[in-house]
Order: C-alpha cells, then structure tokens, then sequence
C-alpha cells in the first residue's frame, strides 16, 4: 500500500485524534438529516384556559446541530435564521425546545369550538389553542415533518384542559383512485382562496382495507348538498379533496352527506370572514 | 496502525468543513493526500462495473460535498456515470469479500445519502418525477424533499456505451416538457411523452430534436411474464430492466434493450366474445379473452363443506358458493382453476384496469367508471374464520407458479394473494384454454 505517504501522515493524524470527538461538531449549524424526529411532531401543554403547541418544523433543534456550545448556537440561529432567543423561557410553557415562528397557515383548525391564537413573541410556542367545549375537531398541521390532517380530541380533564392529536394518516399510493384514511371524519375545510375552499369528507369503510385504511375520501359530488343559498358546491377536478365550497357569503349552512351504507351525515359549518378572507368551521354545540 | 490511518482519513472525510476552527487541520489537507493515490487505488471493482472510491466530481473538490438531483446527473467525470438504482441495488444488494472492508478502503461511511440517476414515477399531477436515492447504503429511497446528497461515480469495464445516445429509435427515458420534466443527462435522448418528440438533453436542459419516435404500430402478443403497468411515464431504462417490456396506459409496448427504451408495437386485443356453455343440464356464461374462455360467473355446486355467504341462500344464488380447500374435481369437465399466469394474462389484456372486471354493482367504493365486459366479478367477500369483506373484496381459489394451491384477491381495482388458506373458503372460477 501506501507506506511512504502513511509513515509521513501518521503523525498528523495522531495529533488530531486526540480532537476526534470534537471534529465532526465543530460545524455549528449544519443541517443534520440525521436527527431522530420525535414521534409527535409537536408538543401540546394545557392549562386551564388554553393550550400551547410547539411545532418541530425540522430545522430549530439545539441537540441536533453539532454545536460546542450554547452561546454558539444561539449565535448561530441570529445570524442564520434572524432570530433572537431569550436563554430563558417563561412558564408556563417552559419546554427544552425551540418551535418556528408561527405561520398564518401551519394550524388549521376545522371547528370553531377550538381557535389558533398566533403567538408571535415566545419562542417555543408555535400556537395557543382555545378550546371552548369538549368534542372532536379536524386539524390541519401544514408542517415539513407530520404534515396531514390530525383529529383534536378535546376534554376536560379536572380544572384543566387536555387536547390529544391523532395523526389520521392518508394513503400515498397513486395505484387507487380512491384516497383512504386510517380514521373516519364527517368534514374538514381548507382556509378559503377567493371564495372558493377545498373540503374533505372521509366515511368509514365497511371491511378495512388495511390497517391504515379504514376509511375512504368521499368523491362523489352528488352525494353532498349545501342547505343554504350562500354555499355552492363544484368537483374537485384534481380529487385531492371531496370538492369545493363556493361561498358568497357568511352564515350558518348545514351540509348534508349521504352515506354509503345509508343515511346521512349532517354537519351544521359556520361561514365567517377573517380579513377579508372566507373561512368555513364545523359549528359546536350551542 | 494501517487501520488507524483510514479510520481517521474516513472521519475527517466525513465531516463538514464550512466553518473552520482553529483546532482542526482543514480537510483538504487529507484530501489532497488521497489525490496522489494512482486511479486503481482510489476505485473499486465490482463484477463488470467500476466504483469511485469518493466524490470526485466536476463540481466537488471536497469529499463531503452535496448536490442537487440536476448537478448530479452530469456530475460524473468523462468515462464516468451516476449509477442507477439497479446498479446501486447489486452493489449495496449482494456480498462480496470486500465489502466488509469498504469502510477502511476508503469509502465514506455508510450513514451517507447518494443520487441515483433513476427516478420514480407516478400518475400524481404534481409529483411526476420524484429521484431516488441511497439511504445509508442499505436502501433506496424517493427524495420527496429533494434535499442535496452526494453521489459516487461508476464506470463499466466496457466503457461507456454511447451508440443509443445517437441512435433515435432508443431513448433513455420519459420527459413531460408541460409538466416537471426531469433533470436530463447530457447527450441523452429522451421522450416527450404527449408530443412523442424525441429531445436530447443538451447542456443540462432538453432540446427538441424535431424528430418523433418511430412507433411501430404492429399489434403484438402480450407476454404474460412481462411487467406491465398502467404508468403514463416510463422510467430511464436502466440495468435491471434489461429485456422487460412495459406497457403504458395507452397499450403501447417498449422493451428495453441495452441501448435504451426501443417500441415493439401495440398489444394485441382480440375481441372478447361472449356465449353460453351448458354441461350436464347446467348453463354457464362463458366470455372468452384471447384464448381463454371464463366461466362468467363463480361456480354454485353444492357440496359437503361449501357455504353462502353469510349462510344466506339468496348470496349463493347471485355470487356463487364459498369452497373450503377440497377443490380436486370441482370445475367442469375440460375446465380447471385458474393458475397465477392466467390472472396476470387477464389483468394485463385490460391494462391492469379493474373497471373490465368488476361488475357494476354492489362495490361500496364508488368507482368512476365501468367497463365490464362480461366478467362481473362482485365483491363477495370470502371466509376465513369469519364471513368478511362483502362489498370490498373476492377471492377464488387458485393454483400458484409451483402448482401451490392459494387465494387470489381482488379488490375492484388490484390483484393480491393469500397463502394462509387452510381454513378459509373461497370463490370457485373455472377456464379453459381453447386454440
């Protein structure tokens, strides 16, 4: 082999051996891919008025960034990302991680019973959640890592709220026309683009096709009606969704779902504006 | 102390150098010191094909250097290509002696992520073209983020065929100029897929070559151990591909040679015919496809051990009886159970569209169309402890490759099977095969 250039390197390597530990952190910064994603891609802490959820977005976490020290990584997220981040974190939301600034769309909530509060000066909070009773609502977390719709179950638990996330993961596979879910959900609406809001509506299967198919996108326009004037349905010529709403309004409309296996689904929305914005929510209970 | 030596060449490889600090030598310096080493000593061989050791790119002067999809293709130096996944599979795939000594030959370590110059593709709108890549020299993965990877070079004994690269009759693969073309290798030719316009990829971007692809529009047989899909895009014709003949959507075939993607016609459709068969005071529909005649129906004999749906009588009438696995005898005279060939044989005539072969009612999914032609398979269910899958899915009995008795299942869109059969009870459909 290589005898001659080894007996020259040798020394040199020798020397930074005793480094070896440190050599491959000592790029501050660096993007690792590596990283162990926990398996809930966000955190949710309650107290007795409302929630705050972290999200882990992928590129804020100290432990995976090969920093020497904290004061570097912290130097590191300034220049970088523009970020300043207080050493100490006020309760009572003290976590050990560090969540993204909130974007407008990264939660989306599907009921009104449960609203996104942004929250722009607190670092490990991404989002607060106020839950105003106990059910189920469609969440939408538009993430890097995680991204898919999520079923919030709310409670009360004592004087303290408790919300839990299920991720209810949707089929990748481009063999099936149909798009499947692990779980049933009667409605979910997309924030609004000029009037128009993509909706989902999954009805539960009567045999699983899989463990992570038990329900199935409805996609039968024909098969949902809009009981008000303001609310118009069209196709969804991509079928990512079930179809459109088409509002021109605001109001309460109830939306009426026929079911495969008999009956209906019916589910009263509520159709605000937001910033000039149309937003259509599953309603709570009065 | 030898081992030492790559150990420490492989860590200091490995990581980063984008910030300098004042207690690490930088990387070049180790770099540099594996430059003097002759060419031999920096590759590996690998059967036919030549490996380089490290990222020795146009682009990279450093081993730990990342790239795009795009960079990577045409990263490679002259005589050297980016390895497909097939190549990829039989290197990372199978043991050789010198694997286990890859780490100290000087090879990165294997918590890496390498291109490939194959990418999938999917019917998706918007993910048409997705590139794989090597995840920890274990397995191959589609890159859905896109983010930078490293790549390794390969080169063969033979060196580097290049009479497809002129050759319009062969292309290496796909492009869809409306939607997400893929990133091309340069003097390659490719497909435009609405068009049929042969491009070449020049200077990382693809040029039409104003010339179409000679089609051969001659009806061939379908060859039933062939991969068939209803794909609209066809991937690069790469090594494991060798001999295969794809179909796309459209019925149109292409084999690929070892000079790329080269059309070989259009399948043959016999009509599908439709008659009647009575056999011993029985009448049973019969369709024929190609030159196969289906019993149309599932067989509703009754014998000891066989059942109804649900015990219902009423679902014997409409779909047939369930069989436990006692099945010698149970076809007609001249008939017998179907053989996994002839599932694939049926499927792929219809372009591995469910819609020929389903019936049109009782599925609970609402399918957008419907093109029986005469099979109407329902979704029946089957038995298998309990009575399941009514309105979801079938399954007949069914003899495998190696004459296994198993199950077949179908769903109203895709074929499966099941081995695990003993106690359950399935749907009986008979064929024969006529000249």
């Amino acid at each position: 082999m290589a005898v001659g250039i080894m007996r020259n390197s040798v020394l040199i390597f020798l020397v930074e051996a005793l480094f070896l530990p440190s050599i491959c952190y000592s790029n501050c910064g660096l993007k690792n891919k590596y990283l162990t994603i926990p398996k809930n891609f966000f955190e949710v802490v309650c107290d007795s008025i409302k929630c705050a959820v972290s999200i882990y977005d992928g590129a804020v976490r100290q432990d995976g960034y090969g920093c020497d020290s904290k004061q570097e990584f912290l130097e590191y997220v300034k220049t970088t990302l523009g970020r300043d981040l207080d050493e100490k974190y006020a309760g009572p939301y003290m976590l050990n991680r560090f969540a993204r600034v909130y974007r407008p769309d990264i939660i989306q909530s599907g009921c009104d019973y449960l609203k996104v509060v942004p929250v722009y000066n607190v670092d490990t909070v991404t989002a607060f959640l106020e839950p105003l009773q106990e059910g189920l609502c469609p969440v939408f977390m538009n993430m890097n890592y995680g991204k898919g719709l999520y079923e919030a179950k709310i409670e009360r638990v004592g004087p303290v709220w408790r919300i839990s996330f299920y991720h209810n993961s949707k089929s990748l596979s481009d063999e099936s026309e149909f798009t499947f879910f692990e779980r049933p959900f009667r409605l979910f609406v997309e924030p609004c683009r000029n009037g128009k809001c993509r909706f989902y509506s999954a009805e539960k299967l009567p045999f699983a096709r899989s463990s992570y198919e038990k329900a199935v996108l409805v996609n039968n326009i024909d098969r949902i009606k809009a009981e008000c004037s303001f609310v118009q349905l069209i196709e969804d010529p991509e079928k990512i969704g079930s179809g459109f709403f088409v509002v021109n309004g605001f109001g309460k409309c109830k939306i009426r779902i026929a079911q495969k296996r008999g009956g209906f689904e019916n589910v009263w929305v509520n159709v605000v504006q937001h910033d000039g914005m149309s937003r259509v929510y599953i309603e709570g209970n009065e | 102390m030898t081992i030492l030596f790559f150990v420490l060449c492989i860590l200091l490889m490995s990581c980063g150098n984008e910030k300098n600090s004042s207690e690490i030598k930088t990387p070049k310096k180790e770099y540099s010191v594996l430059k003097t080493m002759s060419e031999e000593q920096s590759m590996i061989k690998y059967k036919k094909t030549y490996w380089m050791k490290f990222t020795q790119s146009k682009q990279c002067t450093n081993a730990s250097c990342d790239m795009s999809w795009k960079d990577a293709l045409n990263a490679c130096p002259s005589g050297w290509h980016l390895p497909d996944q097939y190549e990829w599979e039989m290197f990372i795939g199978e043991k050789y002696p010198q694997r286990d000594s890859l780490n100290i030959e000087g090879f990165p370590f294997s918590n890496l992520f390498f291109w490939t110059s194959s990418y999938r593709v999917s019917t998706k709108k918007d993910e048409v073209f997705v590139p794989l890549f090597v995840q920890f020299f274990s397995s191959i993965n589609s890159n859905l983020m896109n983010s930078p990877s490293k790549i390794l070079c390969a080169k063969d004994e033979d060196n580097e065929k290049s009479y497809f690269k002129k050759n319009e009759n062969f292309f290496y693969g796909i492009a869809d100029l409306e939607l997400n073309q893929p990133s091309c290798i340069d003097g390659n030719i490719y497909l435009d897929y609405s068009s049929e316009i042969l491009l070449i990829c020049d200077d990382n971007g693809l040029k039409s070559l104003e010339k179409k692809l000679k089609v051969i529009s001659d009806t061939v047989d379908s060859p039933i151990d062939s991969v068939v899909s209803k794909i609209k895009f066809l991937p690069p014709c790469s090594v494991g591909m060798k001999n295969h003949t794809f179909m796309l959507g459209d019925f149109r075939m292409f084999t690929c040679t070892d000079y790329g993607w080269k059309s070989v016609g259009i399948l043959k459709q016999e009509d599908v015919i439709r008659t009647d068969i009575r056999d011993k005071n029985v009448d049973y529909k019969v369709v024929r496809v190609d030159s196969v005649e289906w019993i149309a129906e599932n067989l509703n004999r009754t014998v000891p051990g066989s059942a109804c749906y649900e015990n219902k009588k009423e679902n014997c009438l409409k779909y047939g009886r369930l069989y436990n696995s006692n099945v010698e005898g149970l076809c007609p005279n001249g008939w017998r159970l179907p053989r996994r060939r002839d599932w694939v044989a049926l499927f792929s005539r219809f372009g591995l569209n469910g819609a020929y072969i389903r019936s049109k009612e009782d599925w609970f999914l609402d399918f957008r169309e419907n093109k029986d032609v005469g099979l109407s398979v329902y979704p029946a269910g089957y038995y298998d402890g309990n009575f399941t899958d009514f309105s979801m899915k079938t399954g007949w009995w069914s003899y495998d490759d190696e004459n296994v008795l198993y199950a077949v299942l179908f769903d109203g869109e895709r074929f499966s099977h099941n081995y695990s059969v003993e106690k359950n009870k399935y749907y009986v459909r008979c064929l024969r095969v006529v000249n």
